[in-house]
């Protein structure tokens, strides 16, 4: 079962920014870094969720000069580097495939993905 | 006997110092006096002197010595000294055992773990040489952590053991300016102890000051009819030994008279300067160096998102915040901030110790959640202009320990494997950044566009891991690369299972969490009785309830606190 962030910091989903972050020092005190890292890392992407909102990641990243939105974070992963400068045709239709140069319908397609539980249909 | 406990190690540019938790106070253990050692090495025929009497010795033989080898950690630079070739971690092994004998030596027992700090903005190779030193000397590094975080651990407790309620101060920055490496750190300290920013320079400190002064002296003496020496080692040696020397004294008077008879030159006549350099000479000449700090201060607080009147509390470390330049600077920026004076050569070394109390058990009470210093990215093509990138999977000011994913997708039909090149730094250009590690996963036979999950984890110690998953067709594995030979590539077969330390680890049996550390400590006082029973009982299910993540714990721990409060 995978736990929602709310049931995670055992608080309920109206809950405010201050309550949030106290339940998560709470947590964090019950469940140190230290002896509890994997927990850790749980309550951290829980309070992420709950309290600092989706666009944290992304203002992690203003810093650098990532200019990726969420639609090119649809990456392909080449195999043998010396075809990528030969086979331009493959590359060409790699934007098709990922949503037809539309970054709006990219988007639509990678959140529609349940990355948790996917299954990929291959022919073997 | 002493219990064997986590020593905690500053392994400095300049200097180097061994502290140790005792009765919960951390506390310096004397090696060559004061406890401050030279990181400095020299070799003559067998013998290898480490700390003051190798600074000596560096003087007359700057080419049997090595200086300042930490800004050689994680590089491929090596040295020759006699017949043999020595790498960086060779040198800081031969100071770290130099430590490890002297503090046997003086303390009456074995020396065997250890935590050591490293600048904030050390990358994951120059990590991993500093852990391979440690173990060069035949130490057990317990845990890497960085330099101004562990002076905020330092100057936290010294607020808990002094009875200030952790709330009085919310914000602080620590300005680490040492002999090599410059970091800034902005913290949150409340109840916890979080970087909210990191930044810095590794090759940013005391020792590029000197070199401004000596480049100085070197026109001064050409400029009086002298030969140029810039590019002759022995000159330069000295020069710089004279430089550290002034500035030292600049610190506490306006001007300095240097007067050196005997600088080396390559007729082997020698020549000499005397010349009187002012405070104000020098704060000319060094200017932009402090200005750069100042930059990296502004964009950590732009980064926290915080203005500099935000921060409460701005503390000094590192040797080179003595320069009254640097001090006038950071009251310029920090006005009403109050900058608590403690031992900058010494807070690093405490906060090392106080960590070492944090991993054995000993000091559970404060709790410090660290951040990632660089972004860590993957190279993917972006389909959209078909250039590689890197896509950012953990990025940085990332609190750690941190495990991120991505999914990303197959270019071919029965594409054989996908290439795993992992970079380290802040822009989407590969070029731009640094690869710290190269390999490749092969995969089952697949449609193209099939995915694949690319997870990284970047454990308490800053090391990064690389896992992988061919969705549908493989379990995750884990991706192996060799960060200090980041060119080569690792290649990384399906059949391979899972190695088995990456699976959940036990419930340690030292206590967990300060609730379960301060129950043990009153257990160990009292004597047998219903009382001590009953407690026991309580803390027994406490733990269960910890390990076992059963929903009623709330409950069990106000048992359990509201137990101890009475007793």
């Amino acid at each position: 079962m995978i736990e929602s962030a709310y049931e995670l910091l055992k608080i309920p989903r109206n809950a405010a920014p201050e309550e949030v972050r106290a339940a998560y020092v709470k947590m964090v005190r019950r469940y140190p870094p230290e002896s509890f890292p994997e927990r850790f890392a749980a309550l951290r992407n829980a309070y992420e969720k709950a309290c600092l909102g989706d666009d944290y990641l992304q203002n992690l990243l203003k810093s650098g000069t990532f200019r990726m939105s969420k639609a090119e974070f649809a990456g392909f992963l080449w195999g043998d580097r010396s075809e990528l400068a030969s086979d331009e045709s493959g590359i060409r239709d790699l934007a098709a495939r990922a949503g037809g140069g539309d970054s709006r319908k990219a988007e639509d397609i990678l959140e529609s993905v349940d990355i948790s539980n996917i299954e990929w249909r291959g022919k073997n | 006997m002493a219990e064997p406990g986590i020593f905690g190690i500053d392994l400095g540019t300049t200097n180097s110092c061994i502290s140790i938790l005792s009765d919960g106070r951390p506390r310096v253990i004397p090696v060559d006096g004061n406890g401050v050692v030279p990181s400095v090495v020299s070799v003559s025929g067998d013998e290898i002197m480490v700390g003051r009497r190798a600074k000596n010795r560096a003087i007359a033989f700057p080419e049997q010595s090595v200086r300042s080898v930490k800004r050689r950690m994680g590089t491929d630079w090596s040295i020759v000294i006699g017949k043999k070739t020595y790498s960086p971690e060779d040198i800081s092994a031969m100071i770290l055992r130099y430590l490890r004998d002297e503090a046997e030596r003086l303390e009456g027992r074995k020396v065997s773990n250890a935590v050591i700090t490293v600048p904030a903005y050390f990358s994951d190779a120059q990590r991993r040489a500093t852990i391979e030193a440690g173990k060069k000397a035949g130490l057990s590094v317990e845990r890497i952590i960085n330099e101004p975080t562990a002076a905020a651990l330092f100057y936290d407790h010294i607020n808990i053991s002094s009875g200030d309620v952790a709330g009085s101060w919310k914000h602080a920055l620590v300005y680490d300016l040492g002999g090599g490496t410059f970091d800034v750190s902005v913290l949150r300290m409340s109840e916890i102890i979080e970087v909210l920013a990191s930044t810095g320079d590794t090759r940013l400190g005391g020792d590029d000051f000197d070199g401004c002064i000596s480049t100085h002296l070197i026109d001064l003496i050409v400029a009086n009819g002298g030969t140029d020496l810039s590019e002759f080692a022995p000159a330069i040696a000295r020069l710089s030994a004279i430089a550290e020397q002034a500035k030292m004294d600049l610190s506490v008077k306006a001007t300095v008279m240097i007067e050196e008879a005997n600088i080396p030159t390559p007729d082997g006549r020698g020549c000499a300067i005397s010349t009187e350099v002012s405070r104000n000479d020098v704060d000319e000449w060094t200017s932009h160096l402090l200005e750069r700090t100042v930059d990296f201060v502004r964009k950590s607080l732009d980064e926290a998102k915080l203005h500099a009147r935000d921060i409460d509390k701005v503390l000094l470390v590192g040797g080179m915040t003595r320069m009254p330049a640097v001090t006038q600077r950071i009251v310029e920026l920090f006005g009403d901030a109050s900058m608590p004076a403690v031992d900058p050569d010494l807070s690093v070394a405490f906060g090392a110790a106080i960590q070492g109390g944090i991993i054995s058990g000993e000091n559970v009470e404060q709790i410090l959640l660290d951040v990632t210093s660089h972004t860590l990215s993957l190279e993917a093509i972006n389909p959209y202009t078909g250039e590689l990138v890197c896509v950012p999977i953990i990025p940085r000011n990332n609190q750690i320990p941190a495990t991120r994913a991505r999914q990303f997708w197959t270019v071919e039909k029965n594409q054989k494997y996908v290439q795993l090149d992992v970079y380290q730094g802040e822009s989407d250009l590969p070029e731009e950044n640094t690869l710290i590690g190269r390999s490749k996963l092969e995969l089952a036979k697949a449609e193209a566009d099939s995915p694949v999950e690319v997870e990284y984890s970047y454990d308490l110690n800053g090391i990064i891991r690389l896992t992988a998953e061919h969705k549908g067709f493989s379990k995750k594995v884990e991706v192996y690369f060799d960060s200090r030979n980041p060119e080569e590539t690792r290649s990384q077969s399906l059949a391979e299972d899972l190695p088995e330390d990456l699976e959940e680890p036990e419930l340690p049996a030292a206590p967990v969490n300060f609730v379960t550390h301060r129950a043990r400590t009153l257990l160990n006082g009292m004597s047998d009785g219903p009382g001590k029973t009953s407690l026991a009982d309580i803390l027994a299910r406490y733990e269960s309830a910890l390990a076992e993540d059963s929903d009623d714990i709330d409950g069990i721990e106000d048992e359990l606190l509201s137990a101890m409060d009475e007793l």
